[in-house]
């Protein structure tokens, strides 16, 4: 394992306590939350579950009968997504941006076979959505729009109020994948005139394998999965009590003091690299990007080799060059942004979690300005008078 | 960690002849930063025996474009360019205990890029002439095109449907969709391997591949 891990958009370490929170309904109280009507311990098992689903609904400003359990953000996205497609029975227009996580862009990339009509509207270089384009994309026919609203790569916010406000004067449903904000930055639905939004618990310390969809009392989903008549009968299957008990600990221990280190490390690491590193290109914004992201392009050298230098030294990154990635293609969040594809080759991500102390950050800077230099002495792009 | 060997990790920590030679008798670069993977290669060539008397080389790419290129230095250096060029990328990649299928076409551009220098080199020692494309020559580079889901060429993997040479332009069709996973990575090998020949203008790529209904 890294001694220094600073891929947590990727994925975060459980905090103890959540376990601690988890195991008793994992080894003793095992029973299934099954309804009203059974025996004591799957009484005490629903009683349970209706917490961690009232705790999860108000951090969010939303009512309990509002949040979904699913297995995860991408299931979420999924049953929002198709759930709420499915359940309109006409030819439909759907809005969302280039640069949304796999989970909504291949979602409503498959339903285009089914005639869904799809528009992608564009972002800025800095990663945030063409407002202008957004409102120019909207038509009489769309029923659906989907916005991020912090994204997996760059970190940006998107102004999902104004957004919302937008979709409110035209009657069209939003839904946000808040799965990289949830916890980090503000999220309300009602202030943002949400319909639906796909959260997940291991981004911010809970376990893997567990998430909620906040679905609006007036909107109507059509299930994506069939069986039992579990949550809402919107989706079967027994409850995953012990990740949704972990999941509401672990939406609840993100405190301010957290988010305020988050950030101030994010800060002292763009402040040290921008100004000790040369030829270095912020990705996203700082100022106006969630606190446990930074994007960072270092210009001459590639990304893969840079995350194996860094794994040498135990330390964990994430890249967006296509040498990393399964398709071989350069990070497509950065090519909206008109990145070239030589910056996205070279850009690396590093998140940042309440786990993370400064002198991580500082050993984390020492190794890449070594390891940067070193690349840079093998590139046969690097200007060579200051090399 | 990757599931690169430890010779790979090796001459990734310490690659061998890094540089550029001053005053060099051949050099090529292969490839482009917009792909991911660039390399540079020059050489030092004895001209009464033909032998590699230096060879260096700097890379923009990952850890297998660093190490395959490194390997291929040390494999060449003291042999004449008859014998390297008939180095190939399978033997590079052996040499390296092995590459990831989805590495396997950064082995083909250090070994073209070697290629391309000594091609150059006869070309100035008049050595070798131009010879017009032939199909043969464009299935001879389309070999080393590879399927990076099994580190396959493409030719072998059967992707290859069709192909033709006329008038400067090279027509190619591909058993593949156009929204493959790897549709747009084999299509920039492609034109890397093609695009250069001095002969031709045009190298069109069409995705022949029966789409899902």
């Amino acid at each position: 394992m890294n001694e220094i891990y600073l891929d947590n958009a990727t994925t975060t370490q459980l905090d103890p306590w959540v376990a601690e929170e988890m195991r008793p309904w994992l080894l003793e109280k095992y029973a299934a939350p099954t309804g009203h009507f059974g025996h004591q311990a799957s009484l005490e098992a629903k009683e349970k579950l209706e917490q961690a689903r009232a705790a999860i609904a108000e951090s969010i400003n939303a009512q309990p009968e509002e949040i979904v359990f699913t297995s995860g953000g991408t299931e979420a996205n999924n049953l929002a997504i198709q759930g709420y497609l499915k359940s309109l029975k006409k030819p439909v227009h759907v809005v969302t941006t280039a640069i949304e996580q796999e989970s909504v862009l291949n979602t409503l990339r498959a339903l285009q076979k089914d005639g869904v009509e799809l528009t992608e509207v564009g972002v800025d270089q800095d990663g945030f959505i063409k407002l202008e384009e957004f409102n120019a994309a909207l038509r009489p026919e769309t029923v659906l729009c989907s916005v991020q609203l912090v994204n997996q790569e760059v970190g940006t916010i998107q102004p999902l109020a104004q957004i919302g406000r937008i979709c409110a004067e035209k009657s069209i449903p939003l839904h946000t994948d808040a799965v990289h904000g949830w916890g980090m930055v503000g999220l309300d639905v009602k202030k943002m005139n949400l319909s639906l939004a796909a959260l997940t618990a291991h981004k911010i310390h809970g376990p893997k394998g567990i998430g909620a969809l906040y679905k609006r009392k007036d909107v109507k989903l059509s299930p994506i999965m069939y069986g039992g008549y579990n949550e809402f009968e919107l989706r079967p299957g027994t409850e995953n009590l012990p990740g949704a008990a972990g999941m509401a600990k672990a939406i609840g221990m993100m405190k301010p003091e957290h988010i305020e280190h988050i950030d101030k490390l994010r800060r002292m690491m763009w402040g040290a690299i921008g100004s000790q590193i040369p030829w270095v290109h912020l990705n996203g914004s700082v100022d106006r990007g969630a606190p446990h992201i930074l994007n960072v392009t270092f210009d001459y050298i590639e990304g893969e080799s840079i995350l194996l230098r860094l794994d040498m030294q135990g330390i964990a990154v994430a890249t967006g060059s296509a040498c990393f990635s399964k398709a071989l293609e350069a990070s497509y969040v950065l090519l909206a942004m008109g990145r070239p594809h030589e910056q996205a080759h070279g850009s690396m991500r590093f998140s940042f979690s309440r786990f993370n102390t400064d002198e991580e950050i500082a050993k984390t800077l020492d190794a890449l300005k070594e390891i940067v230099s070193d690349l840079r002495k093998l590139s046969p792009l690097t200007p060579r008078k200051e090399a | 960690m990757l599931s690169y060997s430890k010779k790979v990790i090796e001459h990734f920590k310490h690659p061998r002849n890094v540089g550029e030679i001053a005053n060099a008798d051949a050099e090529a670069l292969e490839g482009s930063p917009a792909c991911g993977d660039m390399l540079k290669i020059t050489l030092k060539i004895d001209e009464k025996t033909h032998v590699i008397t230096d060879i260096k080389f700097e890379s923009f790419g990952c850890a297998s474009n660093i190490a395959t290129a490194s390997i291929l230095t040390e494999m060449v250096k003291g042999k004449t360019i008859e014998e390297a060029e008939k180095v190939t990328w399978k033997q590079a990649a052996e040499e390296l205990e092995g590459l990831p299928p989805v590495k396997m076409h950064c082995a083909v551009l250090a070994v073209d890029a070697l290629k391309s220098a000594i091609e150059q080199w006869k070309e100035k020692k008049g050595l070798a002439d131009k010879k017009p494309t032939t199909p043969d020559k464009v299935l001879r580079k389309l070999r080393n095109v590879l399927n990076p889901l099994t580190g396959a060429s493409i030719v072998r993997m059967q992707l290859l449907r069709d192909f033709d040479v006329a008038d400067g332009v090279i027509t190619i069709d591909l058993d593949l969709t156009p929204d493959h996973k790897f549709a747009s990575h084999i299509q920039e090998e492609i034109h890397e391997k093609l695009d250069h020949l001095w002969d031709i203008k045009e190298v069109k790529i069409n995705f022949v591949g029966e789409l899902e209904s």
